[in-house]
């Protein structure tokens, strides 16, 4: 038995089958009054994001439908303590437009979600029979409670036993009772310890599922030893996963980070090709780039009507409060937009050719690559080559943004950010050969001089595009002009911010050139696992 | 963490029965409450069925030589605990009397559980005495039920005196009607007066009803035995305009 229960919500043990509520019933009689609440049937949801994001903060949503009505509870997984409570289904997404953004549901639950949906993780059915142990004065001072499980991956499917539990939950202030209760329980149930487990743990383990089991954080383990075809190999295999496991969240449009993920991803396999080059085939290599370049730009343009939709709030509130109105026509607009983007970028994911190349790139990555069809340089080791393409690209970010002065053109801003994105995708490949204090201090200044970068280069995209929308708008007769004025403000602000960002370029490159920095990434190449 | 404190010079006008309807509402939002009975006759502790009764009594608690934590109880409801009373909370005046500062004895007892609850609320007993100072200064806002009578008007009017006197702007003061009978032509005359007697004046008004009454036999908030009654659907309304003055 527990030594201290004084601190615990809660005590969960497995409960043979022989013994029956009536049972239970006769055993906690001797202990005082007694009041058996009705039994509860009820079906929950277990939900979370696809990145597993409350399970991260310690927490699932629980959709639970009982009698009829339906209530969502956020619960912290180990204390099984609800924080919120909405009435009714979650929302799938919350944004800035959530109606009653300032209930206690959307405080704790959108800093963690953000943009992410809640989705379904795994479907349980309960039935709970509760016994309350009362005092003199008829005031419950311990909970005992019998409970059923079953659980699912899906609702219309057979679901699995999860077991028989016996749960005491202590009373605060009345734990004299409750130690009472368990020596009584412990001695005529002969209960085995209490679970260690939570049952949401044990839930999950039951449909087979793992926690975690997708990130969009890159964790590559690999041996330093191993030859560089290889380890490319693997990494490409991480990267197609990643492609994969997002495409149906893309395709049924659930959130906007499924096609950001996909894209990340593609990214990466592009990058990667480029990088590390000498140890495939020229000819196998060729066609992959210009068929992953392909993926890539299809799935551009829905992205930036993403983007420009998840900034709109933004957009709004940096018009006077007046003129955030005539913004609503541009938001209809780019609405219609996404909508007709994604349509297509849907169609071709579709398409023979997206199938075609994930079965021929998945055949060349499981291919024995024989060695007389790979360049020499595939068979040195991962750790060499790794140092030797960080190294390169290292210098070259180091000479190009030194290059850049108050008068260079964006290009040049452009060109540089492209660097620093491949240069921090190596790293991100193969950082489990270098010590991790370093690469986290290598990373921290280039990724600020990356966010400076394409906070740059991302608001003169913007301003461009919102122009040509407006020319279209205009066009099409959809603009008033009260719109058109709003619409003029907002593009004159990106380029007030993005004037700002090019300012604050030189502070911003002068700390990843800083000596410290240097030395920094020469200890991380000289201390590379041997 | 706000704490409410329902309070009255008066006594019998329903502190208690408001404290004790307005905390199960909070806790049944999801909210984690704790009411805290500061009256030594200790009614909300009966309401709650916990006896009134604090180990080392209310002086050590107040003087912080008790482990509040370690006093609190559970109700019989999902994050409702109950801080309960002590019949020895009638020498709190003597305690506070006794230190340089008072008001702020109060306040550090409270501090103490501004991470574990998001509402603490003040059952009062009826006075004006160094206790309701010390409320005055700690609570966010003050509840104060008030018989549409002329003799509980004047109590309000020298309270919202008080708060003016002794600068104490902070003080929020949230009054609504209470024991209200249509039935009674002085009754409706306040009633219909009532909005305009200033920005204290919450709308809602809670009529008199016997399930109110109940709760001392039934020993329960009246949303657990009477959920579709008058009173039950008054005090749902209330705690929807007091959270908007919070």
């Amino acid at each position: 038995m527990p030594a201290d229960h004084s601190t615990q919500t809660f005590l969960l043990y497995r409960l043979e089958q022989q013994y029956d509520t009536q049972t239970i019933i006769k055993l906690l009689a001797s202990l005082g009054k007694l009041a058996q609440q009705p039994l509860q049937h009820s079906q929950s949801t277990m939900k979370d994001s696809f990145d597993w994001r409350l399970y991260r903060a310690g927490y699932v949503v629980e959709e639970v439908h009982q009698d009829s009505t339906v209530h969502s509870l956020l619960r912290h997984i180990e204390s099984e303590e609800s924080r919120a409570y909405l009435a009714g289904k979650a929302p799938l997404v919350l944004s800035d437009d959530t109606p009653d953004p300032g209930t206690q549901w959307y405080q704790l639950i959108a800093p963690v979600m953000k943009l992410r949906a809640l989705l379904p993780v795994l479907y349980r059915r309960s039935i709970i029979e509760e016994i309350c142990v009362l005092n003199q004065d008829d005031k419950t001072v311990v909970r005992v409670s019998i409970e059923q499980y079953q659980v699912s991956t899906q609702a219309a499917l057979a679901y699995q036993p999860l077991g028989r539990f016996l749960r005491v939950s202590p009373v605060r202030g009345y734990h004299k009772q409750c130690k009472r209760t368990l020596e009584k329980l412990h001695h005529s149930l002969h209960l085995q310890d209490c679970l260690q487990q939570n049952l949401y743990t044990l839930s999950l383990q039951t449909i087979g599922r793992k926690p975690m089991d997708y990130s969009s954080k890159l964790k590559i383990n690999l041996d330093a030893n191993m030859p560089a075809w290889l380890a490319s190999n693997h990494i490409m295999r991480i990267l197609l996963s990643a492609i994969e496991a997002n495409e149906a969240g893309l395709t049924g449009d659930i959130d906007t980070e499924f096609l950001h993920d996909f894209r990340i991803a593609v990214r990466r396999t592009r990058s990667a090709l480029t990088q590390i080059r000498p140890v495939m085939p020229p000819e196998v290599m060729e066609h992959f780039q210009l068929e992953f370049a392909w993926l890539g730009q299809l799935t551009s343009p829905p992205r930036d009507l993403d983007v420009y939709l998840l900034n709109f709030v933004r957009y709004q509130q940096a018009l006077p409060v007046c003129m955030r109105h005539d913004l609503e026509p541009l938001r209809t607009f780019l609405k219609q937009k996404r909508k007709q983007a994604y349509q297509s970028m849907i169609w071709q994911l579709h398409s023979s050719r997206y199938l075609r190349l994930k079965k021929n790139w998945m055949a060349f990555l499981n291919s024995d690559n024989p060695i007389n069809s790979r360049p020499k340089e595939a068979d040195e080791t991962i750790s060499a080559l790794a140092s030797q393409r960080i190294e390169k690209l290292f210098t070259h970010v180091l000479r190009q943004g030194s290059a850049i002065c108050p008068d260079s053109p964006p290009e040049s801003l452009h060109a540089l950010r492209k660097s620093c994105k491949k240069l921090r995708y190596m790293i991100e490949f193969f950082r489990s050969l270098y010590e991790k204090k370093t690469v986290c201090g290598l990373m921290v200044h280039l990724k600020l001089l990356q966010d400076n970068l394409g906070q740059f280069q991302d608001l003169a995209v913007q301003s461009t595009s919102l122009q040509e929308i407006q020319r279209e708008m205009t066009a099409a007769g959809l603009l008033s002009q009260s719109n058109g004025c709003a619409i003029n403000i907002l593009v004159e602000q990106l380029h007030q911010r993005q004037a700002v960002a090019r300012d604050t370029y030189a502070d911003c490159f002068k700390r990843f050139y800083e000596s410290k920095n240097r030395r920094r990434f020469c200890r991380m190449l000289r201390r590379a696992h041997p | 963490m706000k704490v409410i404190a329902t309070y009255n010079i008066k006594g019998g006008v329903g502190k208690t029965s408001t404290a004790v309807n307005l905390a199960f509402l909070a806790a049944s939002q999801g909210a984690n409450v704790l009411i805290w009975d500061l009256d030594p006759q200790g009614a909300a502790s009966y309401c709650f069925r916990i006896k009134a009764k604090v180990r080392g009594g209310g002086s050590k608690l107040l003087r912080g030589k008790s482990e509040i934590d370690t006093l609190i109880k559970g109700t019989d409801y999902e994050r409702l605990d109950l801080l309960p009373a002590d019949f020895s909370y009638r020498h709190f005046d003597l305690v506070l009397g006794d230190v340089k500062r008072p008001k702020i004895l109060l306040n550090k007892a409270l501090n103490a559980l501004k991470h574990d609850y998001d509402y603490v609320f003040l059952d009062c007993p009826p006075s004006i005495s160094l206790l309701s100072e010390a409320v005055f200064h700690s609570a966010d806002a003050l509840v104060v039920p008030t018989l549409p009578s002329i003799l509980s008007l004047r109590t309000l009017k020298k309270l919202l005196a008080f708060r003016t006197d002794n600068k104490l702007h902070n003080m929020k003061v949230l009054a609504f009607l209470t024991m209200l009978d249509r039935r009674k032509k002085l009754h409706n005359h306040v009633a219909q007066a009532w909005p305009d007697m200033g920005p204290w004046a919450l709308n809602t008004s809670v009529s008199y009803a016997s399930e109110v009454e109940q709760m001392a036999e039934r020993r329960q908030p009246v949303m657990c035995f009477a959920a579709h009654g008058r009173a039950s659907k008054a005090y749902t309304a209330l705690w929807v305009e007091v959270q908007k003055h919070i």
